[in-house]
């Protein structure tokens, strides 16, 4: 009798019945409270289960506890009657398909696959559950994955360890699924599928990087350039320089890889970093050569040395200085590199380091980034300890470095972002006498600001023209004084004339004003030259309005020559009046030949033979 | 021994037996083969989801490196294990986070949850870390800010001792949205931070965020701040607001004509007649005329202008186009004459751009770059009527168009069809010819440099010599090597000496880089 019974017991179905009892489950040491829970739930009835998992899931916020309890509720609910958990989750509420009903069928699945499959009904709804029971089966046993995702054919793959498991598990068969959804896909140019190729290079690689190269140059074009992301994926985690070598040599190879995408993938980011944190000046190597070939790897580049250095010189293992150096050496077209990571590597780094960085920067020969560290070193200074960031930037006996390190008081990253007022607030730290020095080198640092175009930073932002107007009015006169007051009054003007005017005539030095007219009425004359004729009309004679009258005049010159050579009579200034009557008769000239002409005769008739004939050869000269 | 012996056969019976166990219970099979099954020997059901769950109960990096390699959990599981991670060892699970591939959701919510688990262990540890120019550390650094509504009083205190550090951090960077707070109550809160400029900006961007959801309750709350204070909030608030109708427009329309600074009442006043236009739409366009020449002057009064007379055109085009003619020259005019062009360039854009031309002074016209009217015009053109600009290209009798008017049209062919594209260039009347070949060229040099100097060299009798230096000075930035190698097989004349003058201004400028000019270059110019 014993015989036959255990005979029987053995060829039972693995999924026990209803009322199954009791299941042994070991005792957990230390204390689990999954498998407390689990040993718990083990002697449970049904009814007793479903009870506990309403009051485990309807509750309006579930803890920890329980959710554990409804993944383990779940669990035994499949080994005892799936088909009555299913019901009772339906009738509670159908929304709870996400946490309840999905991993009921997945564990139901993982102990009868084909119940469960078939237990789903057919219909878009349907396809929602397999849908989502196969990505929960992803991670749980590959068989039984491959099982409902050979029908469903979804999730597409990531490069989750999970993947590269089911890739080394089913790779001929992951290629046959990837085939026929390429033929199947509705945007042969990016297909989805492009995803399984990129899964089975990157698995591949992992063994024979080389040989996928080859086989990832033989796929079609649409999904080759994910293949090879794969192949390098894998390749930059084992040996970096290998890759970097092959990743360049697509693009020199036959067919010629557009870079962009690689770069737009962080392939080519994940490999220089790899390279850069055995030897920063290997990947830098690597990068200038790349880039004098042509590559367009800039993202790469730029994000893999932020993401190395910055930390390095933060924790003291690399000197501020070897990294301006080796930054610095980067030239021609690679320059692309310390433009965009000697101002942002910073941040991290500690206020004596930071000094100690700008020390020894500021000592080095002004090369063309030196610049760029400064301003960089300050914004980042600047927000931890401001008074001294800003004393020792002005201690600095090199004019130029000064300028530059002064330039970063509004380069520091605050809460609300870019905030003008709290820029304004900054710049009104910097000493009185290098407030016009650094406000020249803030505003023209994208180039000179123009009526009409964009102007540079700062001046753009600026929401209150007047708190800056302030402040320069109380700098000391200097040449950099009247370019800091010509661009604020320029761009200025162009908003409310009226207020740049009339701050321009409060300014004590006149060189200042009488830049500070000339750039307001240019501004002003760029958008109506007709009201700025209008107040030049009414102001009173004397050099600024002189100046003012300049501006307008070389405005008009190129829309209507002759009413501002009517406007070079009403200039006081004799050699100023002269100079203007020449630029606008050449510019006349070049639209109006015979007008432009026919006025230089009857002006120089008028003149004394003196005055005339120097005025010729002024005009006549090149 | 004796009663050993059934018991062997029963222990024998029972493996025997399993091995012809049916794949399964179905009694409906369906097409698709079910065969896989978990191995017997190991657990299942309860136990095995038992296990998998004590596994997650782990705590450390190492723990957390060899439960994410196993694929066996998905990362929403393995979530718990870095927060216990992060618990035990803050550092080393940030650490951790950055050395894995993670894609970038889960590296974002694995980040986040370690930042929550340092912050009240060790706050300048975590602060130290936060790059305040990375996107989602400002969402963590957003995260420590909603701390300060912590029913832990550990954590909300630490929020608070810290808060300086947190602002600068990025916490503001998307708005008050960190904050599990609304309305007075949080307000309360708020303004109960020690006084500073942290704790301004934060009221100031809890009043904005609240401004937009229900603004006449916020304009209450904002009783509470300085008459500077509610400046500074509408002034942020107003340029998003005023683009909006409703409650939010109105109370920023208010703002910017009765108490806005002069200066940002001029920039702000374009959008203010934007506004009033739709607000009023039974008033016609003069309120906001008369508004707009009383207050604005230059630039705002030229982008309000161009505002007021492009949506004049909708309803009396003539009357619009008189308008814009009258103006006074300057961007006044071409502000006005471009939106009026650009917004009747949609269902006439030959006329438009005709009228247009005979509008603008010739120097706005001649304009060129991408922003340039010209550009954007053509721009316009080529999308409602290709074949009409084509046609307009090709006429004879026509007066030639801007280059820049033309470049958009040339851009899009060239891209699609460059030979047949050459082929039709080839057509032109003789005197357009020239520039319209060396536009081609310059185009498809930019995609592929190599075809563009084939092309040339087929048409080297015909192509302007300046196509030469177009096409030198593009392949070089691509490769050097070839582009040099190629303006040395050119014949000596004046497309040889343009590709060479464009070689050589190429190389100065990285010369002035820090490069070194090429040596097969320079022996080519010797």
């Amino acid at each position: 009798m014993l015989v036959p019974l255990a005979a029987w017991w053995g060829y039972r179905a693995p999924i026990p019945a209803k009322d199954q009892g009791e299941a042994t489950l070991p005792v957990p040491s230390p204390p689990s409270p999954a498998l407390e829970t689990a040993a718990n739930l083990a002697g449970e009835t049904l009814d007793s289960l479903l009870r506990q998992l309403g009051e485990a899931a309807l509750g309006p916020e579930r803890n920890d506890g329980q959710k554990l309890r409804i993944r383990l509720i779940c669990a035994r609910l499949a080994e005892l009657d799936p088909v009555a958990g299913l019901e009772w989750i339906a009738k509670q509420n159908p929304d709870f398909s996400w946490d309840l009903r999905h991993p009921l069928l997945m564990e139901w699945a993982l102990l009868d696959s084909r119940a469960a499959w078939n237990f789903i009904p057919e219909g878009p709804e349907g396809d929602r559950d397999r849908q989502a029971v196969t990505a929960l089966l992803l991670h749980e046993d590959p068989e039984i994955f491959m099982e409902w995702f050979r029908r469903v054919r979804q999730p597409m793959p990531d490069g989750s360890p999970a993947w590269l498991k089911i890739a080394e598990r089913f790779p001929d068969e992951l290629l046959t699924i990837a085939g026929e959804l390429l033929e199947q896909d509705s945007n042969p140019a990016r297909p989805r599928c492009a995803s399984f190729y990129q899964l089975l290079a990157r698995f591949c690689a992992g063994k024979d990087p080389a040989g996928t190269l080859e086989w990832s140059m033989t796929l079609p074009s649409s999904v080759r350039t994910l293949a090879l992301a794969g192949v390098m994926e894998s390749w930059a985690g084992t040996d970096p320089r290998a890759a970097w070598q092959h990743l360049i040599s697509l693009e020199r190879g036959p067919g010629g890889f557009d870079m962009s995408r690689f770069d737009n993938l962080g392939i080519g980011e994940r490999i220089l970093a790899g390279i850069a944190r055995e030897d920063p000046a290997a990947a830098m190597k690597a990068f200038i050569d790349a880039r004098e070939k042509s590559s367009d790897l800039s993202r790469s580049g730029i994000n893999a040395m932020r993401s190395v250095i910055g930390p390095a010189v933060a924790s003291g293992k690399m000197s501020a200085v070897d990294a301006y150096r080796l930054l610095d050496s980067a030239k021609g077209t690679a320059s692309i590199l310390p433009l965009n990571v000697l101002d942002r590597i910073w941040f991290g780094t500690r206020p004596d380091l930071l000094e100690t960085a700008a020390r020894d920067i500021s000592a080095q020969p002004d090369a063309m980034h030196r610049g760029t560290a400064l301003r960089g070193i300050m914004a980042a200074w600047m927000k931890s300890d401001p008074d001294a960031a800003i004393g020792f930037a002005a201690s600095l006996e090199d004019g130029r470095a000064r300028s530059q390190m002064l330039a970063g008081v509004i380069g520091e990253v605050t809460g609300g972002g870019v905030d003008p007022d709290r820029q304004v607030d900054r710049f009104a730290m910097i000493p009185p006498e290098y407030l016009a020095g650094t406000y020249v080198a803030i505003a023209t640092r994208s180039g000179q600001p123009v009526a009409g175009g964009r102007p540079g930073m700062f001046v753009d932002r600026e929401a209150s023209p007047d708190r800056i107007a302030s402040l320069l009015s109380a700098a000391p006169a200097s040449p950099d004084l009247n370019r800091a007051v010509g661009i604020a009054a320029l761009k200025w003007g162009e908003l409310d004339p009226s207020a740049a005017l009339e701050w321009a005539g409060t300014l004590a030095d006149p060189g200042a004003r009488n830049a500070a007219y000339s750039a307001a009425i240019d501004g002003w004359s760029y958008h109506d030259p007709m009201a700025a004729a209008a107040w030049i009309g009414n102001a009173d004679a004397g050099p600024c309005r002189d100046a003012a009258t300049a501006s307008l005049i070389r405005r008009l010159g190129t829309s209507d020559p002759a009413a501002a050579w009517e406007w070079t009579a009403t200039i006081g200034e004799p050699a100023l009046q002269s100079e203007q009557r020449v630029e606008t008769l050449r510019a006349w000239s070049r639209q109006s030949p015979g007008d432009a002409q026919e006025a230089f005769q009857s002006y120089v008739g008028s003149l004394p033979p003196a005055q005339a004939a120097e005025f010729t050869r002024r005009y006549t000269a090149k | 021994m004796k009663p050993l012996l059934p018991l062997a056969c029963a222990v024998a019976a029972f493996f025997i037996a399993r091995h012809f166990r049916p794949a399964g219970t179905l009694t409906t099979p369906t097409p698709p083969v079910f065969e896989a099954s978990m191995s017997r020997d190991v657990p299942r059901g309860l136990e095995r989801r038992a296990r998998r769950l004590a596994d997650l109960e782990a705590g450390s990096p190492a723990a957390l490196e060899r439960l994410y390699r196993s694929g066996n959990h998905s990362d929403w599981e393995l979530l718990a294990v870095v927060r216990r991670s992060a618990e035990s060892d803050p550092e080393g699970t940030w650490q951790w986070i950055e050395e894995q591939s993670l894609n970038t959701n889960d590296r974002r919510l694995f980040r986040q949850t370690v930042a929550l688990a340092w912050f009240p262990q060790d706050p300048v540890g975590l602060l130290s870390r936060l790059n305040p120019t990375d996107y989602n550390d400002w969402q963590i650094a957003g995260n420590l800010i909603g701390l300060l509504a912590s029913d832990d009083p550990a954590s909300a205190a630490a929020a608070r001792n810290h808060l300086d550090e947190i602002v600068a951090a990025g916490a503001l960077r998307l708005g008050s949205s960190g904050l599990p707070l609304s309305g007075e109550q949080g307000g309360e809160i708020l303004l109960a931070l020690p006084p500073g400029p942290s704790r301004d900006l934060l009221v100031q961007q809890y009043a904005i965020d609240w401004l937009a959801r229900d603004a006449s309750a916020a304009q209450a709350w904002m009783a509470n701040l300085s008459p500077a204070q509610r400046n500074k909030v509408m002034a942020e608030f107003s340029p998003q607001a005023i683009r909006r109708q409703g409650a939010a427009g109105a109370l920023a329309a208010s703002w910017i004509r009765n108490e806005a600074p002069p200066a940002l009442k001029a920039k702000l006043g374009p959008d203010l007649v934007d506004w009033m236009l739709d607000e009023y739409p039974q008033a016609g366009s003069k309120p906001a005329f008369s508004w707009a020449t009383e207050n604005l002057s230059a630039a705002p009064l030229a982008t309000a202008m161009g505002k007021l007379v492009a949506r004049h055109f909708s309803s009396e085009p003539d009357h619009a186009r008189q308008m814009v003619e009258e103006l006074p020259s300057g961007n006044l005019r071409h502000q006005a004459a471009m939106d009026v062009a650009n917004f009747w360039a949609a269902s006439d854009p030959e006329s438009a751009v005709n009228w247009w031309l005979g509008t603008v002074d010739p120097a706005e016209a001649a304009k060129s770059g991408y922003s340039s009217p010209a550009y954007q015009l053509g721009l316009e053109w080529f999308g409602s009527d290709p074949d009409s600009i084509r046609a307009r290209l090709a006429d004879p009798e026509q007066p030639p168009l801007p280059m820049s008017l033309a470049t958009p049209a040339l851009r899009e062919w060239m891209k699609a069809q460059p030979a047949a594209t050459l082929e039709w260039v080839d057509t032109l009347p003789a005197e357009r010819r020239g520039s319209f070949t060396e536009l081609a060229l310059r185009e498809l040099s930019w995609q592929d440099p190599a075809a563009a100097a084939g092309l040339f060299d087929q048409r080297s009798g015909t192509a302007p010599p300046s196509a030469a230096g177009s096409i030198a000075g593009s392949w070089y930035r691509r490769d050097q090597d070839a582009a040099i190698q190629w303006a040395g097989t050119l014949p000596p004349g004046p497309a040889r000496d343009a590709a060479l003058a464009k070689l050589k201004s190429a190389a100065d400028f990285d010369v002035q880089l820090g490069a070194t000019f090429p040596d097969d270059l320079r022996k080519i110019l010797e």
